[in-house]
């Protein structure tokens, strides 16, 4: 007898059914377990003429061009492309600062559980093992990279449990994902980042260094940029409590030119170390986001026209 | 500074309002739950000194601006080089002063009279601010235009000296404009320094009107009152109402009415002293009220009257010495000659009688038609009654120089009470005859009892002048205007009846005076012919007029003037009082001829102009006044600052309009726009 699932209000079936036309893609060859829809990094025995090599002593002769060798009197391998599947990490920061939510009530988190999930059951759901980090100072959920249906019930139910607590040590979080991973996998960091941007961008290097196709959500409101406040508020930090009786408008001007600063310099490192950066808002629509984000990757996928490999 | 609405400064608590609404701001916060801590206090690191700074500059901006309007409003004023600078200096400035005796009062805090400081005041305004200004000086004693180099040279010069002479103010404003008139003085102010003395001010008159008007005209004149009302406090005057010399049997006596007048009601015992020729002789007044009444006799032996002598009476020094001393001088008497010429034979008699020739009373009244009233001598009359139509030709002639030596003409309306259309040059001229209803007789509802033939008699009493009733009376048509001259100020009404019409009318000429009664004592015409006021009245034109025959006269300083230019008039003894006849009181001689002058009556008089009433005197003229405290605080003259806390307020919006603009906001648009 089956237990009965949790109600899970990130997941909406309309949005699932009209974004599984879209395929999730991976930038750079994946190294997968089993053949899939990606591009391996390794040749393998599919349809597609990848090079012809020298002949090694050892090779299968089975691949040696015959023809070739009729012409030439040489020994030259051919070789195919490998089809694999894709490993994917989602990573979904769950410290009490993603607790922070929008004008229209939505939290940080609970924009990122339906990033999540959306995303999980489209890579399941095109024969892709995802598994879940939900982490804040530490991890918080490990759940590593599977790609049957009964193990996407595991990490919805994952998500939907999942509560924001606790503070954020993202930069080291992210280091350790780098290093658990094993080497070529999809790894989507869904966070606020709100960290200093320098160890942040060491994080991504570290992931790009182990051949990890990183891409990051980053989630923000319009109000943490735009802070147009009118009058005294104490802000109460949500992580560590700690308080600052502030007038906006004394400070608007330099808080407005640090978070410039900061976007600007996130943006800049993220393309320097080939990021997939992805700056959301919460009032934007999911939906349209993760489509963006999926035909961007589509365009950018190894095979793909002018993509680079 | 000070602030013509000085209650409007409560209006400055409005600065604290951007204050108040900045700290009720900062305790009206809310608390955020805030995941982007990191920028806040990196933010709150690098930038909130500046931006508080900022801000506090901006909230003075405001404060300042509200500060700058509320003073604005207060009608802000000061001398020195910002009143001076604001305001421009004038091309002209004629000073006006006020050297009545009253200005001589002393405030003891400062130990200087009114007038001195006046002329401090002014005389601080002596600074390079108003250099290029031309200043010219026209005293209320001798109303003569003077050039000074400047308002430093007012204390020194002898035309700013005390007088005990009264201040026409409104001739002296006629004065100053003709000498504008004349002199093209361009953009002019007029500085006046008075103490606001009603009786010198005048406000009822209608000179005030002319005034404002020519002065209107004029477009650049501005006036600007320095006032220095108030009475003095402890300070104690005595002036004389009346010295008539008796006579019974071979003895003469004088009796001194004197009026005693103190600024308070306490009862106090004054030690006066009395010099009679010389020889000083104390006695003792005791005061129980603020005035007191008495007559001093004075026995004069026989032998000394015919050599004729002089008296003075004189208080201990107080606040205004001026007010201490007053004289009296006695010598042989003249005959008081009267001439009555009427055309209706009952009331020349009547006036006859009112006389009371008698060789006793040294009082004679010749009557003659008026067609031989030419061949009188009137060099020897001391008074002319006229009934009938005004004269004209060679006794109109003859009459106006009777008045200008100093005698008096009391005119009498025809008793056909036909009008007749007056002469430009008419000494006076009757309008038509009117009756009163059988029942409801014209009665005299208000008459000078302080001054002239209808005052208090010298014990006090007062003429039965509402028991006057007429039953027709005569339009008097001549006008009532003044001309400006000095010495010709048209007729006044002395006493009018109930419906505001005259009853009798006084005009100075020269030295003399001439009355105008608008009724007849006739039976059919009032009940004057009684006497009781009629006679009285008559008595005191006689001695008014025959005052100049006598080996001694009494009269009022500034006044009086010599019949003859070229006699030389001199104090009677080094304690005589004073030394210029001109301005100041004393006893004058000149041969056997004595002459007391005493201060106008009217300058013991404690009422002052309302400075709020000043304006009104000038229209549409610009007036500022200026009081006496806040003048001496700020040292001298003051202009209305208003324009420049405007200036201010928009400096002070424009500056905080600056802060606010120049304020470097990064958008969030830039930062979202990158996405």
């Amino acid at each position: 007898m089956s237990t009965e699932s949790p109600h899970r209000e990130f997941l909406d079936s309309a949005v699932l059914a009209r974004l599984s036309a879209l395929t999730v893609n991976a930038r750079a060859p994946m190294l997968g377990s089993v053949t899939g829809i990606h591009r391996s990094a390794t040749r393998g025995s599919s349809v597609e003429f990848a090079e012809y090599r020298k002949y090694v002593p050892g090779d299968d002769i089975k691949n040696l061009d015959w023809r070739v060798y009729a012409r030439t009197d040489r020994f030259y391998m051919k070789e195919f492309e490998a089809d694999t599947n894709l490993r994917c990490v989602l990573v979904m920061d769950t410290s009490k600062s993603m607790a922070f939510a929008g004008k229209d009530g939505v939290s940080k988190l609970a924009y990122a559980k339906k990033l999540a999930a959306t995303l999980a059951y489209l890579l399941v759901h095109q024969g892709d093992a995802v598994g879940l980090t939900c982490f804040a100072d530490k991890a918080v959920t490990e759940i590593p990279p599977r790609r049957s249906p009964s193990h996407l019930r595991h990490i919805f139910d994952t998500i939907a449990t999942v509560e924001a607590h606790g503070p954020s040590e993202i930069v080291e979080m992210l280091h350790q994902i780098a290093e658990k991973v094993r080497r070529r996998a999809l790894v989507v960091v869904m966070s606020d980042f709100f960290t200093e941007v320098e160890p942040l961008l060491n994080a991504f290097q570290h992931m790009r260094f182990q051949k990890h196709d990183l891409a990051v959500f980053h989630l923000l409101d319009k109000q943490e940029i735009n802070f147009d406040f009118d009058r005294p508020i104490r802000f109460v930090d949500l992580e560590s409590h700690f308080q600052m009786l502030t007038d906006p408008a004394l400070i608007a001007p330099g808080y407005r030119e640090e978070v410039d600063r900061y976007l600007e310099a996130i943006q800049r490192g993220s393309r320097e170390f080939g990021v997939d950066y992805n700056r959301v808002m919460l009032d934007d629509d999911y939906e349209k986001v993760l489509a963006a984000f999926l035909l961007q990757r589509l365009k950018k996928a190894p095979g793909a026209g002018g993509a680079a490999r | 500074m000070t602030f013509l609405h000085s209650w409007m400064l409560w209006g400055l608590l409005a600065a604290a309002l951007p204050v108040v609404i900045h700290l009720l701001n900062r305790l009206r916060f809310r608390s955020v739950k805030w995941a982007a801590m990191i920028f806040l206090i990196k933010a709150a690191r690098s930038s909130t000194r500046n931006s508080r700074l900022r801000q506090y500059l901006i909230l003075a901006s405001r404060t300042l601006a509200v500060l700058a309007f509320a003073l604005m409003l207060c009608r802000p004023m000061s001398g020195g080089w910002i009143g001076s600078m604001l305001a421009g200096a004038p091309d002209t400035v004629i000073v006006l002063l006020d050297r009545s005796a009253s200005m001589e009062t002393v405030d003891p805090r400062v130990q200087k009279s009114k007038r001195e400081r006046a002329l401090a005041l002014l005389a601080g305004v002596a600074k390079e601010t108003i250099a290029g200004s031309r200043f010219v000086l026209l005293d209320s004693a001798t109303r003569t235009p003077q050039e000074i180099a400047g308002p430093a040279a007012l204390p020194a010069l002898p035309q700013t000296g005390p007088t005990d002479t009264a201040a026409d103010m409104p001739g002296l404003f006629h004065a100053a404009i003709e000498y504008m008139l004349k002199n093209k003085t361009g953009r002019t102010e007029i500085w006046v320094a008075s103490d606001l003395q009603a009786s010198n001010w005048m406000p009822e008159r209608r000179e005030w009107t002319t005034v404002a008007a020519q002065l209107a005209a004029m477009q650049r004149v501005k006036v600007r009152v320095l006032a220095l009302p108030g009475a003095p406090g402890r300070n104690l005057s005595v002036s004389l109402r009346d010295a008539p010399l008796r006579r019974t049997g071979d003895k003469y006596r004088l009796d001194a009415a004197l009026e005693f007048a103190q600024g308070s009601s306490d009862a106090v015992s004054v030690p006066v002293t009395m010099t009679l020729d010389g020889v000083r002789s104390p006695f003792e007044v005791s005061m129980a009220g603020p005035r007191l009444e008495m007559v001093k006799k004075v026995e004069l032996p026989a032998d000394r009257l015919a050599a004729g002598g002089w008296g003075r009476i004189e208080l201990p020094a107080d606040e205004n010495v001026r007010d201490n001393s007053c004289y009296f001088v006695y010598g042989t008497q003249a005959q008081f000659k009267a001439l009555a010429v009427a055309a209706d034979d009952k009331a020349g008699g009547l006036m006859r009688l009112a006389v009371a020739p008698s060789p006793a009373l040294n009082r004679v009244c010749d009557r003659l038609p008026a067609s031989a009233a030419a061949n009188a001598d009137f060099q020897k009359l001391a008074l002319v009654i006229w009934q009938g139509a005004a004269p004209a030709g060679e006794t109109e002639a003859k009459l106006r120089r009777f008045v200008e030596a100093g005698g008096v003409v009391l005119f009498l309306p025809p008793a056909g009470g036909e009008a007749a259309a007056p002469a430009p040059a008419a000494l006076a001229a009757w309008g038509g005859a009117e009756s009163a209803e059988p029942t409801r007789a014209f009665r005299v509802a208000l008459w000078d009892d302080l001054d002239g033939p209808l005052a208090k008699t010298a014990n006090g009493k007062s003429l039965p002048v509402a028991r006057v009733e007429a039953a027709k009376r005569c339009g008097f048509a001549a006008k009532t205007e003044s001309s400006g001259a000095p010495g010709d100020s048209g007729w006044h009404a002395l006493a009018t009846y109930a419906d505001g019409k005259p009853f009798l009318l006084r005009r100075m000429l020269g030295n003399g005076k001439m009355y105008a009664l608008t009724t007849l004592p006739l039976r059919e015409w009032s009940n004057f012919g009684e006497g009781v006021v009629l006679v009285p009245m008559v008595q005191r034109m006689l001695e008014q007029g025959g005052s100049r025959l006598g080996g001694a006269e009494s009269a009022t300083c500034g006044e009086w003037t010599p019949l003859d230019e070229r006699e030389v008039w001199n104090p009677a003894s080094e304690l005589s009082g004073g030394r210029n006849f001109r301005t100041q009181a004393g006893v004058y001689s000149s041969g056997s001829r004595f002459v007391a002058l005493n201060r106008p009556a009217a300058e013991d008089a404690p009422d002052f102009v309302a400075k709020e009433k000043l304006p009104k005197l000038f229209g549409s003229v610009p007036v500022t006044i200026t009081e006496s405290l806040a003048a001496e605080a700020g040292t001298d003259l003051q202009s209305e600052l208003w324009s420049l806390f405007v200036v201010l307020a928009l400096l002070f919006l424009l500056a905080e309009a600056a802060l606010l603009l120049g304020e470097h906001v990064p958008k969030p648009a830039a930062a979202l726009g990158k996405i």
